[in-house]
């Protein structure tokens, strides 16, 4: 080996420790990116090709009677449809052993096999899905607090209690994770329902169209051509759906967490990267006199570069070495957990080459990149100006200017004013690592900003509705009995109608009644509410215009999420027209009502429902508890069922306010979680690049401490001067942080309400700047100890011979 | 003053200045300087501090730049070179001995020695070892050859570093008080070897405050606020 490399390597010898913390800084960060980036690639390739893979329905009709096999022959002969299929759909309850029941939503088909639309896929149990299987979406079968196999209790429409096995799971890309809508899904077929005792009418039509690169305006096309052939083979079309075309429904979610994650630790390695040119700076500046020895006997600037750059290169390899593997399990968890948590189908883990070609360019071109200018800059130092380089020096006149200025606004002790000076000597330096922390403060700042934006959601809704229970019923009942139900059920305090259906906006576009609804029923649906004018049921706070008000007869009101989803060009005394159950009429909007985590919502006055729907009977109602806590709730809503139960009424699903806070989705922690995570990992980037910075600060410094030493300065003075200056390049970095969090907590919290469709009120988060203070400080000076001290401990006789 | 060899010396300068700013002032640290050496030569620059003596060593060596005038060694003008060429020259031309002998703390000595070889790539890697030791003999020290220089005394690194300084065999070799740091047995004997090294063809140019050390040099070159004030010839005696 060449004497240099000699050189090299016993300078690596000698100081691991600075280099194993680039080695662990560029490790870390590497191993979020790489994690990140797998997630990216597989689920951006696996979730359309899954998705696309069960053919899912181009469109939906809502027919008014079953899709006889006559029909679906008949459309299945069309030459613009590749595919067709019916289905059904059917509610139940499941009755849980605490006595606590949820919803079961059944998808019902003529038969399983061969299934054209919409396929499921097997996942667990019994593949020979025949009549009288009962099969469970997948993320299912926890709720049910059974296994496959098992018998579960359903309290069916009809009023029957049957125990039925679950036979197997399935996975069905097309609805969202069960636990999040705290929904059982359910898929049997029309001879299954018939024999529990509750026959279903297969009313939906499902189409795949042939044409498979057909954008939505050729679907609308094709569907109201259908729409207009249906009538001639005996049935009327109620509504038609046509979801965004080939998209997943939680796709855009999806890139968006995907995006903002791989951003992050983008931002992440670009810090590590930071931290090696400091470091590696560092080390050059401690190399300084070396340096223009080599120069004074020979070594041209491009070796002693080349000498360096190998250096970087090597600690990127390692680094690259250590996170490839880590980041790859890492990604294929990450994988699991987005999966699970938008109930999607991997079924490939396939990377591409270039994955490995962009880790290796970011593990160790990036670094060596960053480094390559304080290599550059020290390499091209002449022989004179590293000689010279005794000492550090102060910039120019009017950096003395501001440093003094600055030390002014200190304590007016010497050790102070000296620490304060000391921290601006190398400018390049200081900007690096406060630039470092700063960032790390930004990351922990801004998560705890979405945090408390999103608590502060959360807790707007749930201040918001003023029910604890909402029930619907098997058969509705007339509205006037409601008065007389509440004495009958003693823990209710109030008790409100407030009926529900399904609505579609009608626009210039979609005049033929075409919805853009998924095949769940939840993405992109609109909940067309009846409101009682005076109702105490929901805090109606208005973002603008007015309530509903008594003898409103074509008033509406919508929610911000409607406003943002579906009337985005509609502003308050706007006319707009819904379709509710093959009825349209225009509608006046004078109010857009500020509602949290509630999904699109338009509100009408029960007199206007009633004309509207035709229903002159109550199927859901809301009521308020006399005891509020959730536990309590819990009690009362069995006890209420009960009592419905013996006042002749049957409950068809029963969603308690815990239930509700439950599907809202703490999934959004998780983000946040994430974000933590990344500050984690910043912060502890941020204060190696500190300790390193003030490690090779006490180097420069070493004949000057001596002379302090020497003139009478004692060890405690020493280990002041060297905290303190820790201490104020850390605090240094605290306003940076603070402005920079306010850009990373508009950016995350764009990309965050988009994935809840919620607006986020992003306040700077004064906790999150008092922890990060309070956290920046202790490490600063834990992570200034050891420099204090290796300062301290020098002798006048240490500190003067060296050179 | 007599300017000895002027015209056909191995290093020939004409009309040197160089002037530094400091605080906005104007320091001439060397005025108009001309002198020429010629091959042998085993010569002493002094004066008192700060009259420019490391000045003028850091211009002969291209580790600094003259302001005005023209350094020419070896026919070759220094004054014109970049940085990248006077490192490729200074390798291959000039030994440099510095005051703190500043060997590399992490290589042992014969590494030290081998390391100019390394940049220069003077000698093949075969046989640089052997060469390293074999100067290290020269120089009476071959028992450090694989110690650090920390394990060394002061008279034993700065023989370490006229090895390093030597070890591309250049015609000349420049010391900048290469006995400051040393007890006075140990600097006549490192002076005996500057010496014995212009006998033997290299040219000497050795900065100095000790007149005990005129002995050791032919000739002895004054510097007095910037300025060449005086240069003479002295009588050679201690090489041996």
């Amino acid at each position: 080996m060449s004497t240099r490399w000699i050189k090299l390597l016993r300078d690596v010898q000698d100081a691991p420790g600075r280099l194993l913390m680039i080695i662990g800084a560029l490790a870390v960060s590497l191993t979020a990116v790489v994690a990140i980036l797998v997630s990216f690639i597989v689920l951006r390739r696996e979730v359309p090709r899954s998705y696309l893979a069960s053919n899912p329905a181009s469109a939906r009709l809502a027919l008014d009677g079953d899709v006889s096999v006559s029909l679906l022959r008949a459309v299945r002969a069309r030459p613009e449809i590749a595919k067709a299929d019916a289905s059904g759909f059917a509610s139940a309850q499941l009755l849980l052993g605490d006595g606590e029941a949820l919803p079961v939503l059944f998808f019902v088909v003529p038969e399983f096999a061969p299934q054209r639309v919409d396929a499921l896929y097997s996942d667990r149990g019994s593949t020979q899905h025949g009549d009288g299987a009962l099969l469970i979406e997948r993320s299912a079968l926890a709720l049910t607090k059974a296994g496959i196999g098992d018998s579960i209790t359903l309290l069916l429409p009809r009023g029957g209690r049957r125990r039925v096995a679950i036979t197997a799971t399935v996975h069905d890309p097309g609805v969202a994770p069960a636990w999040q809508e705290q929904v059982v899904y359910a898929y049997a077929t029309q001879a299954t329902m018939q024999a529990l005792g509750e026959p279903v009418i297969v009313d939906q039509l499902k189409l795949v169209v042939r044409d498979s690169t057909a954008g939505t305006a050729v679907i609308d096309s094709i569907v109201r051509d259908i729409m207009a052939w249906v009538p001639s083979m005996g049935r009327a079309v109620l509504s038609a759906q046509v979801p965004p075309v080939r998209q997943h429904p939680h796709q855009p979610q999806m890139n968006a967490i995907i995006t903002m994650l791989l951003i992050f630790s983008l931002l992440g390695m670009a810090l590590g990267t930071l931290l090696t040119a400091t470091v590696i700076g560092a080390l050059l500046a401690q190399q300084v006199r070396q340096l223009a020895i080599m120069k004074a006997i020979g070594a041209r600037s491009t070796q002693l570069r080349t000498m360096y750059l190998v250096l970087v290169g090597v600690l990127g390899t390692v680094a690259v070495l250590v996170a490839l593997p880590v980041g790859l399990l890492a990604g294929r968890r990450l994988v699991a957990i987005i999966s699970e948590l938008l109930n999607l189908r991997i079924e490939r883990l396939a990377l591409p080459w270039w994955l490995f070609a962009v880790v290796i360019a970011l593990g160790v071109g990036a670094p060596a990149l960053a480094a390559a200018l304080p290599i550059r800059r020290a390499a091209r130092r002449t022989v004179r100006q590293a000689i010279d380089d005794h000492d550090a020096r102060m910039a120019s006149d009017d950096d003395d200017r501001l440093a003094r200025w600055l030390a002014r606004l200190c304590i007016r002790d010497v050790a102070t004013t000296l620490a304060a000076r000391n921290a601006f000597r190398r400018r390049t330096r200081l900007l690096m690592t406060t630039g470092l922390l700063a960032g790390a403060g930004a990351m922990f700042i801004a998560s705890l900003d979405l945090r408390a934006a999103w608590e502060d959601k959360v807790s707007t809704a749930v201040r918001d509705r003023l029910f604890d229970v909402e029930v619907r019923l098997r058969d509705p009942i007339p509205t006037a009995q409601l008065a007389t139900l509440a004495p009958r059920l003693p823990m209710v305090q109030a008790l409100e109608g407030w009926n529900v259906s399904g609505a579609v906006r009608e626009t210039a576009e979609d005049s033929a009644d075409v919805g853009r609804v998924h095949a769940d029923g939840g993405h992109g649906a609109l909940a067309f509410r009846e409101a009682n004018p005076g109702t105490d049921m929901i805090a109606h706070r208005m973002a603008t215009g007015r309530w509903l008000a008594e003898g409103d007869s074509n008033a509406v009101v919508i929610n911000t999420m409607a406003r943002d989803l579906i009337f985005a060009d509609v502003r308050v005394g706007d006319m707009v027209r819904l379709r509710v159950n093959g009825t349209t009429r225009p509608l006046v909007v004078v109010g857009i009502m500020d509602e949290s985590l509630t999904q699109s919502t338009a509100y009408v006055t029960p007199v206007t429902f009633a004309e509207y729907t035709g229903f002159t009977r109550t199927g859901t109602i809301r009521l308020r508890m006399h005891q509020r806590d959730a536990d309590s709730v819990t009690v009362s809503a069995r006890a209420l069922v009960k009592a419905l139960d013996g006042a002749g009424i049957t409950v068809r699903r029963v969603s308690t306010s815990a239930r509700m806070a439950a599907a809202q989705g703490g999934h959004v922690y998780i983000l946040v979680a994430t974000l933590g995570a990344i500050a984690l990992v910043m912060a502890v980037v941020g204060l190696i690049g500190l300790a390193s910075a003030l490690g090779v600060s006490v180097f420069e410094r070493t004949r000057e401490f001596g002379v302090m030493r020497a003139i009478g300065a004692t060890r405690r003075i020493i280990m002041q001067i060297v905290l303190v200056e820790g201490l104020f390049i850390a605090l240094l970095s605290l306003l940076p942080a603070v402005l920079v969090s306010r850009a990373v907590s508009l950016t995350v919290g764009s990309v965050l309400a988009s994935i809840a469709q919620q607006d986020l009120v992003l306040a700077l988060s004064a906790p999150g700047v008092l922890v990060w203070t309070v956290v920046l400080s202790l490490c600063a000076a834990i992570v200034s100890a050891f420099p204090a001290s290796r300062a301290a401990d020098l002798t006048v006789r240490d500190a003067i011979a060296r050179t | 003053m007599a300017q000895q060899g002027a015209g056909a010396g191995l290093v020939e300068c004409r009309d040197v200045s160089k002037v530094y700013l400091s605080g906005g002032d104007r320091c001439h640290a060397l005025r108009d300087v001309t002198l020429s050496i010629a091959g042998s030569e085993c010569v002493a620059v002094v004066g008192r501090s700060g009259s420019g003596k490391t000045t003028l060593i850091n211009l002969l060596t291209g580790i600094d730049t003259p302001t005005s005038g023209e350094i020419t060694i070896r026919g070759r003008a220094v004054h014109g070179m970049s940085q990248e060429e006077l490192a490729v020259w200074r390798g291959s031309t000039v030994g440099v001995v510095f005051q703190f002998f500043q060997l590399l703390p992490t290589l042992t000595v014969a590494e030290n020695v081998m390391l100019p070889m390394d940049f220069c790539e003077t000698f093949p890697r075969a046989i640089r070892r052997d060469r390293a030791l074999s100067l290290l003999e020269r120089l009476g020290i071959p028992e450090q050859a694989n110690k650090r220089p920390s394990d060394l005394s002061g008279g034993q690194q700065q023989r370490a570093a006229i090895a390093r300084a030597l070890a591309n065999d250049p015609p000349q070799l420049v010391a900048d008080e290469p006995t400051g740091n040393l007890d006075s047995t140990t600097a006549h004997s490192v002076m005996r070897l500057l010496a014995s090294l212009a006998l033997d063809g290299k040219t000497v140019l050795t900065v100095t405050h000790d007149r005990e050390m005129d002995r050791y040099f032919t000739r002895r070159l004054a510097l007095e606020d910037g300025a060449l004030v005086s240069d003479t010839a002295t009588r050679v005696a201690a090489a041996s």
